[in-house]
């Protein structure tokens, strides 16, 4: 099962495993845990690595536990909606069985082919559909985890609809593979959309594209996506005073007909006209919505969480400081939703110490705007002078408290969830 | 109980805030399910959460046990007082706190009602869409507390799925924020774990509750058919086109009749089954989904498929179905109502189950239920001053609910453990999960003094559940 060659693959932050291991089977995993366990090895639960970046530091590295060969269709009813899958199964190669039949599962976080069920559910990764479908979270029903000590234990269960004890899968959900090691999980899926139209519109200033946002969102119109970028979504050039809308819509041809009719009414005299992306550039401007958290080159990657209503000040006041402080951001915002992925470019102008001051001055503002910052990616050497989670507030003893019951040992993860959980 | 404590629990929530006289007591004895009862010693009525956080924290000085309650609609007994003198009721925590329809969410205390919240922001076009049938009186608090569904859930999904946060007090006293108005908050999902929790991690005092915007169109069929299989069989077909109603509700001959002679809808009294069929959305998607749906019935023999003509007849239809069980009293004394889930495509087999079983105990078995997500409720009449009859009640609701976990499904999809269901836990998890479970209450409530005996059987459990009797809406 061990193979030592592939330390160097799921290196985090610089930091090596001494070995990496691929198991089978759920024994397999229940075996690893429980000799980590007993001898306090750190182990690292991963699929292909594609999202190690995020997280805080980790203490202690010894082994990483990957569950790629864990990729196995356990049970799937179609006219059930509903599929249980083995954690290192890809979405994508879950979308292409699920598509077979029609359906979906309506998330779409970024680098699919390497993404796995079970990381997605670890790291809550979502996408731009997060707006009208909203994120696995939602459609996660069952988990079979194993724990800290090698025990096997369930929550949820298979049926949509549930209450017989605690929700387990929402703890497990985000929880970073800090609690224990999620080796299957039940998720109900839904019809895949018929059809699917993508519109942009360029405004001079980001109030007037909120403004717009707030109007279709407030209008009879259901938006599958709502993105907001300071970018030429197929340049991927910068361009800092321009902001475009970018709105999708996705279902029943006649809704989507519908929908991509009204739009043009909506639109009020002065505001600039609409583009609409067919073919090759559609799946472009798809592609680059999805992938910007991990795409092209940053000193910074960070993900802020505020009110809807917050984002068009939070984007102006990062704009006008960023470009006091000499440095060039890009953002792109989930504007329905109030979560801003954004981007610091490289720049030889950038010190570390300028990084870090801005980091302290974006906690700040995050703060003031009663939202949340984390830090998605940043050089390892400046990682451990920041919190890359930020305060968690008055919940935290209980998180705590929830980490040193399921893994006493502090062998999962160690150091790379809040608080240094 | 010491008259020192009811003086200081008095000095906190106020005189009229406080109940001890015996008779007024036993309003407070149990909750929809009524076989066990139990009266607490003193009931206190708080009005915010500096009043809870101040109660709990005497009792938990004082070591004293406490359940919360919010309008006792509850199904499992999960605001039953088991070893706990104290009740807190969320009765007089009723505001709204907080509206904010641009970030689409408000904040509402614990004893705020389920509808109120959609009533509140209706003429702006906004709903909060878990919509459990006894929403003219549930709580808010209490749906957290149970996870709540409800008809529409099939599209909407439940209420964790719609609730932002949540600020608790543990049962040390602390006040607790989980969650909140933003999206993906930092740490552990706390709030989606204490949701469906039961009032067992502490007492939950005010919810942020997501806006939905009101559809802007809707279709609702009523489909008859001659036989439960077909209609059965049409659920299972709709699904399977791909269509996602937004409700998909069966009822029963026993029930047509029984909710025919309460509201006088209109419903065939001699047909076999009736299919709610509720779609909403865009004006312009429904048609073709009216198209299909009507198709799928057909085919499947329906005699009649009737469309609501218009909003007053939908609403009249919705009433029947919410209120079904409030017409069940016309069949039989007594009715006792299982809450099991299968996976959508054993509905036609679990009936049939439901069916062998009514024969071989000789009970009559009416179902209304959520057809569309496998949420079963079958209601097994009875009465009580029959005792044969009614252990054979027992019984026969024990097959049921194995049948249920045969199949692949759950005790219960929305109605909770409580003290109810208690006993038929390991029937789907292993005494490992069950010590998770325990595990993580204790984190948050490790003196298990904030409603004790829920949820997790314990070998010295001292419930024991003789005889099934319930009435009340679900």
């Amino acid at each position: 099962m061990a193979e030592v060659g592939d330390r160097q693959q799921f290196a985090i932050d610089g930091l090596r495993p001494q070995g990496a291991v691929y198991p089978e089977t759920v024994e397999q995993v229940s075996q690893t845990l429980r000799a980590a366990d007993e001898q306090g090895h750190a182990i690292v639960p991963v699929g292909y690595g594609a999202f190690l970046h995020l997280g805080g530091s980790l203490r202690r590295y010894d082994l990483a536990l990957s569950l790629q060969r864990l990729e196995r269709i356990v049970d799937y009813q179609p006219t059930d909606m509903t599929v249980t899958v083995e954690a290192g199964l890809t979405l994508a190669r879950l979308q292409k069985i699920l598509g077979e039949h029609g359906q979906w599962l309506p998330i779409d976080p970024p680098l699919p082919e390497q993404a796995t069920i079970g990381g997605v559910i670890a790291a809550n990764l979502s996408g731009p559909m997060r707006l009208s479908q909203g994120t696995v979270r939602d459609f996660l029903i069952g988990l079979k985890i194993v724990q800290a000590d090698g025990t096997v234990i369930k929550g949820g269960g298979r049926v949509v609809k549930n209450v017989a004890g605690y929700d387990l899968p929402k703890l497990y959900c985000g929880s970073f593979g800090t609690l224990g090691v999620i080796v299957e999980a039940t998720v109900k899926v839904r019809p895949r959309p018929e059809a699917q139209v993508v519109l942009s519109f360029t405004f001079p200033s980001v109030e007037q594209a909120i403004e717009l946002a707030l109007r279709l969102l407030g209008s009879e119109l259901q938006p599958s996506f709502l993105e907001l970028a300071n970018f030429d979504l197929l340049e991927e050039e910068g361009r800092d005073n321009t902001y475009r809308l970018i709105v999708g819509f996705a279902g029943i041809a006649e809704e989507v007909a519908y929908q991509r009719a009204r739009v043009r009414e909506l639109i009020e005299s002065g505001e600039p006209a609409i583009e609409e992306w067919q073919g090759a550039n559609e799946q472009t401007i798809v592609q680059t919505l999805r992938n910007f958290p991990v795409s092209g080159e940053a000193l910074l990657r960070y993900k802020t969480s505020l009110l809807p209503t917050r984002v068009a000040a939070f984007c102006q006041e990062v704009q006008a400081e960023a470009g006091l402080r000499g440095v060039s951001v890009r953002h792109l915002a989930r504007a329905g939703n109030g979560i801003v992925y954004s981007r610091v470019l490289p720049s030889a102008k950038v010190s570390p110490e300028k990084l870090l001051s801005l980091v302290d001055w974006l906690r700040i503002l995050t703060k003031k705007l009663e939202g949340y910052m984390v830090i998605e990616a940043i050089d390892p050497m400046l990682k451990e002078r920041v919190d890359v989670w930020g305060h968690v507030g008055g919940a935290f003893p209980l998180m705590k408290r929830l980490k040193e019951t399921l893994d006493p040992h502090g062998i999962l993860n160690p150091g790379r969830f809040v608080g240094g959980i | 109980m010491d008259s020192t404590l009811i003086s200081s629990l008095c000095d906190i929530v106020g005189s009229d805030g406080i109940v001890v006289q015996s008779t007024a007591l036993s309003v407070y004895e149990c909750d929809g399910y009524t076989l066990e009862k139990a009266t607490p010693e003193v009931v206190v009525l708080p009005r915010s959460t500096e009043e809870v956080a101040a109660v709990v924290k005497l009792l938990h000085k004082q070591k004293v046990a406490f359940v919360p309650r919010g309008a006792g609609t509850g199904l499992s007994g999960g605001c039953l007082p088991v070893e706990a003198p104290v009740m807190i009721g969320t009765s007089r925590m009723n505001r709204i706190v907080h509206i904010d329809l641009l970030d689409r969410y408000v904040i509402a205390q614990a004893g705020v009602v389920n509808l109120w919240v959609s009533n509140t922001v209706k003429k702006q076009g906004f709903q909060y869409a878990p919509d459990p049938s006894s929403q003219q009186a549930c709580t808010i608090g209490g749906n957290v507390a149970e996870n709540s569904g409800g008809p529409h859930t099939l599209k909407y999904g439940v209420t964790t799925n719609h609730v932002l946060g949540l600020e608790i007090v543990l049962p040390d006293g602390d006040v607790v924020t989980l969650g909140g108005a933003v999206e993906d908050v930092p740490g552990y999902d706390l709030r989606g774990i204490t949701i469906g929790s039961e009032g067992t991690f502490g007492l939950v005092t005010q919810a942020t509750l997501r806006l939905t915007r009101q559809p802007q169109a809707y279709r609702t069929f009523l489909a008859v058919f001659e036989s439960v299989h077909e209609a059965t069989q049409t659920v299972s077909d709709i699904i399977a086109a791909g269509i996602v109603p937004a409700a998909l509700e069966m009822m029963d001959n026993l029930i047509i009749q029984a909710v025919e002679a309460a509201f006088r809808f209109g419903f065939p009294t001699d047909a076999g089954a009736v299919l709610i069929v509720e779609l909403d959305g865009l004006a312009a998607g429904l048609d073709p989904q009216t198209t299909k749906i009507i198709h799928v019935c057909q085919q499947n023999h329906a005699r009649e498929v009737r469309v609501a003509r218009d909003d007053v007849e939908r609403m009249a239809l919705w009433k029947s179905r919410k209120r079904a069980f409030g017409a069940v009293g016309r069949l039989a004394p007594n009715y006792c109502t299982q809450d099991g889930v299968v996976p959508r495509t054993k509905v036609p087999e679990i009936l049939r189950v439901i069916t062998g079983v009514a024969e071989k105990y000789h009970l009559r078995i009416a179902n209304v239920f959520h057809a569309g997500d496998g949420n079963i409720h079958p209601i097994l009449l009875y009465d009580e001053r029959n005792a044969d009859e009614t252990g054979r009640v027992v019984k026969a609701g024990q097959e049921i609910l194995q049948a249920c976990v045969d199949l692949g499904g759950s005790l219960t999809g929305e109605h909770g453990i409580g003290v109810e269901k208690m006993g038929q836990m390991p029937l789907i998890f292993s005494p490992e999960d069950l010590l998770v479970m325990s595990q993580i209450r204790s984190v948050f409530n490790p003196d298990n003094r904030c409603n004790p005996h829920k949820i997790i059987p314990t070998p010295h459990g001292c419930i024991d559940v003789r005889v099934p009797k319930r009435q009340a809406p679900l």
